[in-house]
This record gives structure tokens, C-alpha cells and sequence, in this order.
């Protein structure tokens, strides 16, 4: 028995889900931001899987993977920039401590 | 079963089960380095499904610089006495059953749709194909991302100043 393009498929769903799980319940931005990567991840999953399961060898999926894992890099440097001011100006990270623009 | 397969099967217990440590576990370090192995875990599927730069580069980037960077943050922003550890949040089940609900609605996608599947071949040069394929067809996106990247870390910079 071979790996089908269905299971890769369901393993990337299962950790896409899990991803929004962390990113909806926990505290920390830090891990909020990590949680995000991880749902990067699986949609880079599910592309390199296309890729390889096409059996083209134009490799689009592999250049989209490429372009998403520039975009989450960018996205990751910013949120841990946001971080370290909301630290210097709010003294924490907690996602429910920072609701200044809450009326 | 094939030695893919099995590899597949390993790779995917690794990914589930730090997923599922990075959401549940309570010491902010110990969820960094899970994140670090599902990264690793991803890298090695790479590797399975044809995409060594890719596998190389998550490697590199994830791996490496993001784990770093992600430590050197939680190193600087829970230090001190004025930080408190209030991790122990209650399990909102509304949002736990949102995602049992949003997973099986991806996994019913997923099975309900017959995917035009061929037979993967194991290809050489992909490195070049990919290279090939990024700078003469997806050349204007590339440079569009080397822009985004320049303006990212312009912004890093002048939002983590201490001025």
C-alpha cells in the first residue's frame, strides 16, 4: 500500500485544525504566532503534496510554498516586533490583557 | 505497506503529536520546541515528497531562524517580577467544538472531491526545475516577495527600537 494523495491531505487537515485550536485558546501572542506557523505549515504540506502527487514536473505547488513561507517569515518578524513593544509598553503578552482599543 | 509509507505514517504520529503538544502544554518553552520538531517533522515529509530545497530551506529557516528568533522573544518578554504566569486558561468548549466541526468539514472536503491523481514519479534536478521555474515564469512575484521581506524588516527594526 502506497501513501495516497488522501492522506496527506487529512494529516494536513488534522494539523490545520489543530493550529486554529492553539491560535483561538491560548494566551501568549508568542504562541498565537507559532500556532499560525504551524497552519502555514500544513497548507505547505497539502502544496508539496499536489506537487509531488501531479506528476508534472512543473513543480508549481513547490514555488507556492516558496512565496508562503517568505510571506509567514515577514509575518513572523513583525508579530515578534509587536511583541517586544506591547512587553515594553504594556508589561505583558497576554492576548486578553491588551484590550486598550476595547470601549 | 511500503518503506514510504511507513515513513509517511512516522513522520505524521511526530507531527500530530507535537501539534497537539504545542496547544496543550503549559511552559512557554517546552511549546517553542515542540513547534521546532513539527517543523523538523514537516522538513523530513519534504523530503519524502521530492522537495529537497524545500525540505533544506525549512530546515534553515524554520528550524533555525524562526525557533531562535520565537526564543530570544519568549526570553525577553517573561523575564523579570513583574511578569506572571497565568497560562491555566479553561477550555472553551465552543471553540473546541468549532474545530472538531471546521476539521471535519476539511475532512469531508478532502474525501468528496476526486483529485486528478497520477502516478508520482521520483524526479532529478528538482533544485534546478524549481529554480528554473521561479526565475523565468514567477520572476515578477519573486521580486514583489524580496520587497515584502525588505519592508518587514525595515518595520521589525523601527518597531523594536528603543528610541
Amino acid at each position: 500500500m502506497d501513501i495516497t494523495l488522501n492522506q496527506v491531505l487529512i494529516l494536513a487537515a488534522i494539523l490545520f485544525s489543530i493550529g486554529t485550536f492553539g491560535a483561538l485558546t491560548r494566551k501568549s501572542i508568542v504562541i498565537v504566532v507559532m500556532c499560525i506557523e504551524l497552519m502555514f505549515n500544513a497548507v505547505n504540506l497539502n502544496l508539496v503534496a499536489f506537487a509531488y502527487f501531479s506528476g508534472l514536473e512543473a513543480l508549481r505547488g513547490q514555488v507556492f510554498a516558496v512565496f508562503i513561507m517568505v510571506v509567514s517569515a515577514a509575518e513572523l518578524g513583525l508579530c515578534m516586533a509587536i511583541a517586544i513593544m506591547l512587553y515594553r509598553n504594556r508589561d505583558t503578552i497576554q492576548v486578553d490583557r491588551i484590550n486598550m482599543m476595547k470601549w | 505497506m511500503t518503506v514510504a509509507s511507513a515513513i509517511f505514517y512516522f513522520f505524521a504520529a511526530i507531527l500530530i503529536f507535537f501539534s497537539i503538544k504545542v496547544v496543550t502544554t503549559k511552559n512557554l518553552f517546552h511549546s517553542v520546541m515542540s513547534a521546532f520538531a513539527v517543523l523538523l517533522g514537516t522538513a523530513g515529509l519534504f523530503f519524502l515528497f521530492n522537495a529537497e530545497f524545500l525540505g533544506i530551506v525549512q530546515i534553515l529557516i524554520y528550524a533555525g531562524a524562526v525557533t531562535i528568533l520565537v526564543l530570544f522573544v519568549v526570553m525577553l518578554t517573561t523575564a523579570g517580577p513583574k511578569y506572571r504566569i497565568v497560562w491555566e486558561t479553561p477550555l472553551n468548549i465552543w471553540i473546541f467544538v468549532f474545530v472538531i466541526l471546521f476539521g471535519g468539514m476539511l475532512g469531508m472536503i478532502v474525501l468528496s472531491i476526486q483529485w486528478p491523481v497520477a502516478k508520482p514519479v521520483a524526479l532529478h534536478g528538482v533544485t534546478e526545475a524549481l529554480a528554473t521555474r521561479l526565475f523565468v515564469e514567477y520572476l515578477l512575484p519573486f521580486e514583489v516577495a524580496s520587497i515584502l521581506l525588505l519592508a518587514a524588516l525595515i518595520g521589525s527594526i523601527v518597531l523594536a527600537r528603543r528610541d
